[in-house]
């Protein structure tokens, strides 16, 4: 196996964890396919752009920004936009085609900004990378020791949130059943703007090391948006780990799928390398409907145990 | 404690409750009886805050909650059971039990806890357990001590004895009684069944088309035998089981 390869299938699979994560995670405590995620991801990109471009430093001391300004607008979006939705009782569907409003407006917003730091001050803000910045310690890139420590960081902290602190027990308890968890004390517009906050702020720091990873221009994110809901599918919206296993199995397959076509069928199969989420979203769909994270792996492992006792 | 008056709600536009006066008092047990889609569960959601008001007033301990958030008529003391949907199905039952005591002071959560084991001991033995995996009367018992836990000065019971066995609902109604004379509270308990909780009742309402038609204490309503007729095939369905 090369390695190179497998480098960059775990940073392509981690930041691809980092971006689908809120998706799933607002899926799941506020039925919302939030389509207006990927504005967060490039917004925290233009946010880092900005900052490196005025003060210097590494680009990686302004990751904080990226998540407060993706939390930021995540809470925007739920304040302004979802909750009095949701008070109206407006379906699933609209509430998804306002996302796609939102996001439209907060591309705009990009675009125009992008425009102003290249009319006023001359920064390439139309199509920049910022990995010429990045550093290496022991062999690995900054990038790939900052997105995989990241997503095992966030895994980590969401699975001692959910599981051992009351607020996070209480989430949960409020994507199981809302009118219950609310007649039994829970606020759930606090928990919705807590998960949204999250979200954003996941968002925000996949779109902080965006430029480190890859070239940014004022849409980047909405680029990712179907490999994003891809994962989320795959990955399965009941389990909000589904999502992690959804990413590494679509960055996988993805980088060394198009590596094995790329010795068969040359070169010129490279372009269509994103056609492998599209194929992986639509036999999940069709054989494992919940995804990844609905397959009880404790159960499997109990089954082969006994198996192999009885043998 | 409870007092109803006048009240009409229903669902948006779908009017279903109509002049409504019921009251409840603390260390009492009110049944609120009546055939099906006769607007108990809806009268019980709208205590709660969770249907629209068109008019009247709920006064809780003579403090006016209409149309009050639920999160926050759980937090003046008030607490409700569902039917049906009482848990939280993907929780293990210590979480359940843990959500149950959300408004409960972290540092007291243990002693709580055991309190609610000394009426349902049962539940000690599956702390661990997920709570889909809970028998129907085990779920039952799981949501009312998820109740309990809050200590609440009025429980109110949406049909808890719904597809229990006659063993266990009666097990379930002394457990009522228990509660109601170990913690002093108010119970409202709605009922399809009136054989069920004739005996333990202080007081009946009995509710047909979103109307009470019927209120006083049991005795009275076996008295009124048109009444009984009119709209108690489910009395005599009561004797004969």
């Amino acid at each position: 196996m090369n390695i190179s390869v497998l480098y960059a299938a775990i940073i392509y699979s981690s930041m691809l964890g980092l971006m689908s994560f809120g998706v799933t995670f607002v899926k799941i405590t506020s039925n919302v396919w939030n389509v207006a995620h990927t504005s967060f991801i490039t917004f925290a990109a233009y946010i880092v752009f900005t900052f490196e471009s005025f003060y210097g430093n590494s680009p990686y001391l302004y990751l904080p920004l990226g998540f407060i300004i993706g939390a930021f607008l995540a809470i925007i979006e739920y304040l302004l936009i979802i909750d009095p939705l949701r008070k109206r009782g407006s379906s699933s569907l609209l509430m998804l085609v306002s996302t796609i409003a939102f996001l439209l407006i907060v591309d705009g917003i990009i675009d125009i900004y992008s425009d102003y730091l290249q009319n006023i001050y001359k920064f390439p803000s139309k199509n920049f990378i910022l990995s010429y910045l990045d550093f290496n310690f022991l062999g690995f890139n900054g990038i790939f020791l900052f997105s995989f420590t990241f997503l095992i960081i966030i895994l980590i902290l969401l699975y001692l949130i959910l599981t051992y602190t009351k607020f996070g027990i209480a989430l949960r308890a409020s994507v199981d059943d809302p009118i219950l968890a609310s007649v039994t004390g829970i606020n759930i517009k606090y928990v919705n703007i807590f998960a949204w906050f999250i979200a954003g702020g996941t968002a925000g720091i996949a779109g902080a090391l965006l430029p480190m990873w890859t070239q940014c221009f004022p849409g980047v994110g909405d680029t990712f948006l179907a490999i994003i809901f891809s994962v989320s599918i795959v990955g399965g919206v009941q389990q909000i780990y589904g999502t992690f296993l959804g990413s590494f199995l679509i960055g996988f397959i993805q980088i060394f799928g198009i590596l094995g076509l790329s010795i068969i069928f040359g070169s010129s199969i490279l372009v269509y390398q994103y056609l492998i989420p599209m194929i992986i979203m639509i036999l999940v769909l069709l054989f494992l409907p919940e995804g990844l994270g609905k397959i009880n792996f404790r159960k499997i492992i109990i089954n082969i145990k006994k198996r192999r006792q009885k043998k | 404690m409870l007092a109803v008056s006048n009240l009409n709600s229903g669902y948006e536009k779908v009017h279903i409750l109509y002049d409504i006066n019921i009251q409840c008092n603390s260390s009492e047990i009110v049944s609120i009886i009546g055939p099906n889609g006769s607007g108990k569960t809806t009268l019980l959601k709208t205590i709660v805050g969770l249907t629209n008001i068109y008019s009247g007033s709920i006064l809780f301990n003579n403090i006016k909650i209409n149309n009050i958030p639920s999160y926050k008529i759980a937090k003046i003391g008030i607490s409700y059971l569902p039917q049906g949907n009482n848990i939280f199905p993907s929780l293990s039952v210590y979480e359940n039990l843990r959500i149950g005591c959300y408004l409960c002071n972290s540092k007291d959560l243990k002693e709580t806890i055991n309190e609610i084991f000394s009426i349902f001991p049962i539940l000690r033995e599956y702390l661990a357990k997920k709570a889909s995996m809970l028998s129907g009367g085990e779920r039952q018992m799981l949501g009312i001590a998820m109740n309990l836990l809050r200590k609440p000065k009025l429980l109110m019971l949406d049909e808890p004895l719904a597809g229990l066995s006659p063993l266990i609902a009666k097990n379930i109604l002394n457990k009522l009684v228990e509660i109601k004379d170990k913690l002093k509270i108010g119970i409202i308990i709605v009922e399809q069944n009136i054989s069920k909780v004739l005996e333990i009742s202080d007081r009946i309402y009995l509710l047909a088309s979103g109307k009470i038609v019927f209120s006083g204490k049991n005795n009275e309503l076996l008295e009124n035998k048109d009444m009984v007729k009119l709209y108690m095939g489910l009395l005599s369905g009561g004797k004969n089981q």
